[in-house]
């Protein structure tokens, strides 16, 4: 049995070791023959004040804003993501994306309000993307990736086609996408009941149009299903008997979204304006209607001038309750108090510079670095500064 | 109830005549030395992937609604929404 195994073994390593040898000179010319092609970095930080009654934390801070039931949503967070793309040859490209988030929380979580065990998370994720000419009108791409924090981890993937039509004039695509969650389904007193996990499936279609030489529109729709635990397992529900239950979903969510987008360029004033609009339903009974205007002003050669504002607003979930009936366990109902699943209007506006280092502001060839603060508060009370600087360099 | 569903109506048909207004004025064929502008970077689907990637997780933590963006409408993070 003993030297089975270790024939085994021998046969493992052989195999893995000549998988890597074929990998590796299946891979090495083509690392050889390629060049960088884009080097994107991007540091974030984030300040978020608020109050929801799914969180039991700091609770007593709460009491003269909302009542006592409504905890606390305070979070920080630091947010570093990066891209580095490769050129292989000419009709094959690859990019992998990392972003690291550190969350300082003594929010909506039921770790900290039980322990304090997670007032520092850390989460991460890793995303490769491989594109493809396939012809000069068709391209493809795929992408993997990996995303791993406190109490979840979860694989996704993606494989995306488009068509340039009309000479280049209209483009058409579909992709089809999978993502795949692990997690801990910690209670709201701190209990970890094991491992859950949901699925999501998301099939989406687009298109672009050049409508003028200098108007384009998108249209995008995309069709979401899960399946699963999908309930966030340690969100607080209060019940009318002053305890807390844990909230409760169903286990599928079918979400349609659809958005349209146009962008316009001024050469006179050298300015472009970009305007979007998605509607939103789903089997949750939320609708939301989200618009956005950016406006994209130069200041001389060297110097982009960025403004955005959007409005987003959303109907809440139809088993959304502040306080429940303290029979809501016993009776097995569905239930959520997250502020995120309420109905509430959000107003975003945003300012952002960028300096172009060398190259002229046209498609490819730029060299930059923007810095840029945003604005998010919503009804609920909720509000976040964002503060971000970012380099970006293509080739 | 009757009055929300006569509103969801409308705004599903105002978003039908957009697209359809939008796919119309698209016949026209703009050739490729007249597209200099719409080359313009700040012309595209996504000035700066990663602004949008950073973006976007700040609405889909915080929002319930997402989607729409060729990106799934859920799932991959600690969140419910």
């Amino acid at each position: 049995m003993r030297a089975r195994l270790c024939f085994r073994s021998r046969r493992a390593r052989l195999t893995t070791l000549v998988a890597i040898a074929t990998a590796a000179s299946t891979l090495a010319p083509a690392i050889a023959t390629s060049q960088v092609d884009e080097v994107r970095v991007r540091l974030s930080g984030y300040n978020q004040h608020g109050f929801g009654f799914q969180s039991r934390a700091s609770v007593v801070d709460a009491l003269p804003l909302m009542g006592n039931i409504a905890g606390s949503e305070r979070l920080g967070v630091f947010q570093a993501l990066g891209r580095l793309g490769v050129r292989q040859n000419d009709r094959v490209r690859h990019s992998l994306d990392l972003a690291v988030d550190i969350v300082t929380s003594a929010s909506a979580d039921a770790l900290d309000a039980v322990s304090s065990a997670s007032r520092v998370n850390e989460a991460a994720t890793i995303e490769g993307r491989t594109f493809v000419d396939v012809t000069d009108n068709d391209h493809l791409t795929f992408n993997l990736g990996y995303h791993i924090e406190e109490t979840l981890k979860s694989g996704h993937g993606n494989i995306s086609y488009v068509r340039d039509l009309a000479q280049d004039n209209a483009t058409i695509g579909a992709s089809f996408g999978l993502v795949v969650d692990f997690f801990d389904p910690i209670t709201p007193y701190g209990f970890d009941l094991g491992f859950v996990r949901r699925a999501t499936v998301n099939a989406n279609l687009g298109a672009s149009q050049i409508l003028s030489p200098t108007t384009i529109a998108y249209l995008a729709y995309g069709l979401t299903y899960q399946v699963g635990t999908l309930q966030q397992t340690w969100n607080a529900v209060p019940l009318d008997n002053f305890d807390r239950a844990a909230e409760l979903f169903p286990r599928t969510r079918l979400r349609h979204a659809a958005t349209l987008t146009l962008a316009q360029r001024i050469p006179i004033t050298r300015t472009t304006l970009r305007g979007s609009y998605r509607l939103y339903r789903d089997d949750f009974d939320v609708t939301a209607h989200t618009f956005a205007l950016t406006a994209f002003q130069e200041l001389g050669e060297r110097v982009v001038l960025e403004l955005g504002y959007r409005l987003h607003d959303q109907t809440a979930v139809s088993f959304w309750t502040q306080e429940a009936p303290s029979d809501v366990v016993t009776r097995g109902a569905f239930r959520s108090a997250d502020s995120d699943l309420s109905a509430f209007r959000a107003h975003q506006a945003s300012i952002g510079l960028r300096f172009v280092l060398s190259g002229n502001g046209e498609a490819r060839g730029e060299e930059s670095v923007d810095v840029r603060y945003l604005r998010y508060a919503r009804s609920t009370g909720l509000h976040v500064d964002l503060f971000s600087i970012g380099y970006a360099r293509e080739f | 109830m009757v009055r929300t569903g006569m509103k969801r109506a409308r705004f599903l048909r105002i978003f039908v005549a957009l697209a359809i207004i939008s796919v119309q004025a698209g016949c026209v064929v703009v050739p490729a030395y007249k597209r200099e502008h719409v080359g313009h970077a700040t012309m595209r689907g996504s000035v700066d992937p990663l602004l949008t990637s950073a973006d976007r997780k700040l609405h889909t933590s915080r929002e319930a609604a997402s989607g729409g963006d060729a990106r799934p409408a859920g799932g991959g993070c600690g969140c419910s929404n």
